[in-house]
């Protein structure tokens, strides 16, 4: 309103607004979808604190080419191929560390001692899976994407997806049923 | 309920493992088809739903603020580098504009003054001379400015090349009325107009021409107005 009340001679003015825009965004953006992203880093890389640095370094890349995104629905496949691109150069980087990264650090929130959850059991299930299978069924779980939009994602053809996410979910469901300790939680 | 294309067990398992919520009529045909392929699937969702909490990792505390104050200080670090840019090309235009002034820099004015002044006290035992000499003499020290001089200028009674305001130039001297007129062509200096100049003995004029400048000083009382005219309108330079 002020603007056009003020007429074009305060242009300066609607750039700092349009700045002011993007940042509103930006934020936005970032409340939407960093949780998701997170925990695709994490199941990604299986660290904790590379995960929030990946995470961190997507949304500033993300930030320094905000313009190019159109269209905001696409955001969130947007930012996950950056994670990916930057967890590649990240992983060339510090390999050999990383190679040491057997496993994640899991929360058991197992109500005594002795006992073991599901979740928990899952999670190491998840943990154990190769990348190639890991990663498709996070992107279909976490993510909510089509099989279409993973095998943009993943610059894979559709087939080679479908038989990844069906070699992962029977991976996982046999590890599930071999595992006859394991208690569901009842409080839930 | 004969389908003749109907999916067959072995693919419905193989569907149903790679998405359980897949919405193909073909698909869904096929699990509603039965109780026990309709468990099938919906044993799988179930299945999902644990993954899917399974998956749910909180994000730590405070992630998204602190992915916001990181953007925010990378604007600020890059509009501070940006800053630092701008500053040392500024700094870099100056230094080459300063260079660039120091190499070709008109001599100032007042330093004409003094030193045409200086070469004039050193050189006056000249203002005595009478070595009778004429415009075919001027014109020969002249050409090897590529100037040439087209009109009379009276006696010479001196002339030579010098080195003045420490740069080549003619150094004439003429018949005045009271007294000698010193003439000096400085073809190195320029100047954007003409410039009067005097001091207790001496006065005169440092005027431009096509090439350089010329100075003219005669004693206080001599008019110089018809050499001056003179000098401004007959030359000739080739560039």
């Amino acid at each position: 309103m002020k603007k056009y009340f003020l007429g074009n001679k305060i242009s300066f003015l609607s750039v700092s607004s349009n700045m002011t825009d993007r940042k509103i965004r930006f934020d936005a953006l970032v409340n939407a979808l960093y949780g998701d992203l997170y925990r695709y880093a994490i199941w990604l890389c299986k660290n904790p604190s590379i995960a929030e640095d990946l995470v961190q370094e997507t949304f500033l890349r993300a930030w320094k080419s905000f313009d190019n995104l159109k269209d905001e629905k696409a955001a969130k496949a947007w930012l996950i191929t950056i994670l990916r691109r930057e967890n590649a150069r990240m992983y060339e980087r510090y390999r050999p560390e990383l190679l040491d990264v057997e496993d994640m650090v899991l929360e058991d929130t197992a109500a005594g001692p002795g006992q073991i959850t599901e979740n928990y059991m899952l999670q190491k299930a998840i943990t154990r899976l190769e990348v190639e299978f890991r990663e498709p069924i996070v992107l279909q779980i976490i993510g909510g994407f089509s099989t279409e939009e993973i095998s943009g994602i993943l610059e894979l053809n559709k087939n080679t997806v479908l038989t990844r996410l069906f070699r992962a979910r029977s991976k996982l469901k046999q590890s599930y049923i071999e595992q006859p300790h394991v208690r569901g939680k009842r409080n839930g | 309920m004969l389908e003749v294309n109907e999916m067959d067990d072995l693919e419905f398992r193989r569907k149903a493992y790679a998405d359980p919520k897949n919405q193909d009529n073909e698909f869904l045909d096929k699990k509603n088809s039965s109780d026990e392929d309709r468990n099938f699937v919906e044993d799988l969702q179930r299945f999902d739903e644990k993954l899917k909490n399974a998956m749910n990792v909180k994000p730590p505390e405070g992630l998204a603020e602190r992915i916001i104050l990181n953007q925010t200080l990378s604007d600020y670090s890059q509009s501070k580098q940006r800053q630092r840019y701008m500053l040392s090309m500024a700094a870099s235009v100056l230094l080459v504009l300063g260079l660039f002034f120091y190499i070709f820099q008109p001599v100032s004015d007042i330093n004409i003054e003094n030193e045409v002044f200086a070469h004039v006290y050193e050189e006056l035992t000249h203002l005595n001379d009478k070595q009778d000499k004429n415009v075919s003499h001027f014109n020969k020290v002249l050409a090897e400015y590529g100037g040439e001089f087209l009109g009379e200028i009276g006696e010479i009674n001196y002339l030579g090349s010098c080195d003045i305001v420490k740069k080549k130039g003619v150094h004439m001297i003429l018949a005045g009325t009271h007294g000698s007129v010193t003439v000096m062509m400085l073809p190195e200096i320029s100047v954007r107009e003409e410039q009067k100049i005097s001091d207790n003995r001496f006065h005169g004029s440092i005027i431009p021409t096509g090439k350089g400048s010329i100075a003219i000083v005669g004693e206080k009382g001599e008019s110089l107005d018809e050499i001056k005219k003179t000098l401004q309108n007959n030359f000739n330079w080739a560039i």
